[in-house]
């Protein structure tokens, strides 16, 4: 258990059976009176935000997170598979828990998986995906002079922005960070 | 452009440097004699919220020079003030590093009305003086107001801490009620301080559900706390007893009596006085317009405990 003064920054405590985020706090300490934390927390599976006010003697208790490198299997009927690359076991993600992972999973992906009481709650993807390119027109006139690109579609269904010198069936690298496009792949 | 190093400016060392000075002045004009208590000390105060740091062979760092400096007193001083460090465990924050400047000072023949004016003149003197230095006008306008405790509470948290006492809601109340409906008020006095909170304050005879106890705030954050000095030995004795039994109910290691204190208390040694502390850091913050603690404290403990290599 946490007292009020392990509170910091990006600490992860459960809160009525969800994980949260210490997202900012602040040591309040009245004269001659108990010491209490003001705390701002996010929640990790909703992303709202909750002030609380901790009173010292309160004891916060430590969500049970776990990091696992998993594999992307295969997607079927909005169910997203993955296994796990040290045991081997398979776990399941719907649609929205995988949320914006969706548009960089590509079948045999590497990346983490967060589990809260082993229930999948996020997806750490790594920085560079690779995608292909499915649609975008040929020879696409764009506006040269400030370097803008033109849309495209890769088979993950995700939209990004690419130069006009791109073409359908290419593979490109994206940011997963930023969405953004960064150069054509090396194969 | 102001020169900083670290996020520190170097200005503010001058501004420390001047309200130092200026506290002197005003007290040296005033015919105080200005004392030296210990640091080291074996009886670091018996407050259940304050804890102390532990030292070498059963000794502390003072948390308060508030005992020693009220035996002078006993030993026959009149009009004493000191500006020394005080330090306390766990309590760093926004407006909190665990060692701290702090000013104190006693004068007897005084009750906590009488301070409550010395302190505004005090404020209004260095408000006034360091302006010049901040090329500001002074900003602390007097009369400060002034509300007893349970007025501010009745208008805003509508219950009477006096009458129905609460300690938990009370503190409570406080942070997140009374102080924030305050806050705009640029200096205040929040003063007669219900009984449980009255430590070492004298009771109001006319009502002794509240202490001659009150609090200064400037900018919406407590810069002081002074009060009537109790002198009764055996209402002290009682009080350090329950506060004791309050620490060891809470788990915390019980701190020894000063002996000496209580003796001079009981040889009626101690007269009618009254004491304040001001937070020197607090005070610069609110003259200086700063936000935290640790932009008027060139080592805060956070960079004291920060093993990173960087500017001086």
């Amino acid at each position: 258990m946490y007292e009020i003064n392990d509170i910091r920054k990006n600490l992860k405590v459960e809160i009525d059976g969800d994980p949260y985020i210490v997202v900012d706090h602040q040591f309040v300490k009245p004269g001659k009176g108990n010491a209490f934390s003001r705390t701002r927390l996010k929640n990790m599976i909703t992303g709202n935000v909750l002030d609380r006010t901790y009173k010292s003697g309160e004891k916060l208790k430590p969500a049970k997170l776990e990091e696992h490198p998993m594999q992307f299997l295969y997607e079927q009927d909005n169910v997203y598979h993955f296994m796990n690359r040290e045991t081997y076991e398979q776990i399941e993600m719907n649609e929205s828990q995988v949320d914006k992972a969706k548009d960089y999973l590509i079948e045999n992906l590497n990346l983490d998986i967060l589990l809260f009481n082993n229930q999948p709650i996020a997806i750490n993807l790594p920085t560079f995906v690779e995608l292909r390119v499915v649609e975008t027109e040929p020879g696409f006139k764009g506006d040269t002079v400030s370097g803008g690109g033109k849309p495209a579609i890769m088979h993950t269904g995700a939209k990004i922005q690419v130069p006009i010198f791109v073409n359908s069936e290419d593979w490109i690298v994206v940011d997963t960070r930023t969405g953004q496009y960064v150069e054509r792949a090396k194969k | 452009m102001i020169p900083s190093i670290n996020g520190f400016k170097l200005e503010i060392h001058y501004l420390r440097h001047h309200l130092l000075r200026l506290i002197r002045t005003f007290f040296e004009e005033k015919g105080y004699l200005e004392v030296t208590t210990p640091i080291l000390v074996k009886c670091p105060g018996i407050d259940p919220y304050i804890d102390a740091i532990p030292a070498d062979k059963n000794l502390f760092l003072a948390t308060s020079p508030e005992l020693h400096m009220k035996r002078l007193i006993s030993s026959g001083l009149h009009k004493i003030y000191q500006i020394t460090h005080a330090f306390r465990a766990d309590e760093t924050g926004k407006y909190h590093n665990c060692e701290f400047s702090i000013l104190e000072w006693y004068e007897t023949g005084l009750n906590y009305q009488d301070l409550m004016e010395l302190t505004e003149s005090l404020v209004q003197t260095i408000d006034s003086k360091m302006g010049v230095h901040l090329k500001k006008a002074a900003r602390f306008a007097s009369p400060f107001k002034k509300f007893s405790v349970d007025t501010v509470f009745l208008e805003y948290a509508h219950w009477c801490p006096s009458k129905e006492w609460d300690e938990d809601r009370f503190f409570l109340d406080l942070i997140e009620i009374v102080e924030p409906a305050l806050k705009n008020i640029p200096a205040y006095f929040l003063y007669d301080f219900p009984a449980p909170l009255a430590s070492l304050a004298k009771l109001k005879p006319d009502n002794p559900r509240v202490s001659e106890r009150f609090e200064l705030y400037l900018k919406g954050v407590e810069i002081a706390n002074g009060f009537s000095e109790l002198t009764c030995a055996k209402e002290q004795r009682k009080r350090f007893e329950r506060d004791s039994a309050k620490r060891t109910a809470m788990k915390k290691i019980p701190y020894p009596f000063d002996h000496h204190f209580l003796a001079s208390l009981e040889k009626g040694l101690l007269p009618d006085c009254a004491g304040i502390a001001v937070g020197i850091d607090r005070l610069l913050m609110a003259l200086a317009d700063l936000k935290e603690i640790s932009e008027v404290i060139a080592f805060p403990y956070t960079r004291v405990i920060d093993e990173s290599v960087d500017l001086p």
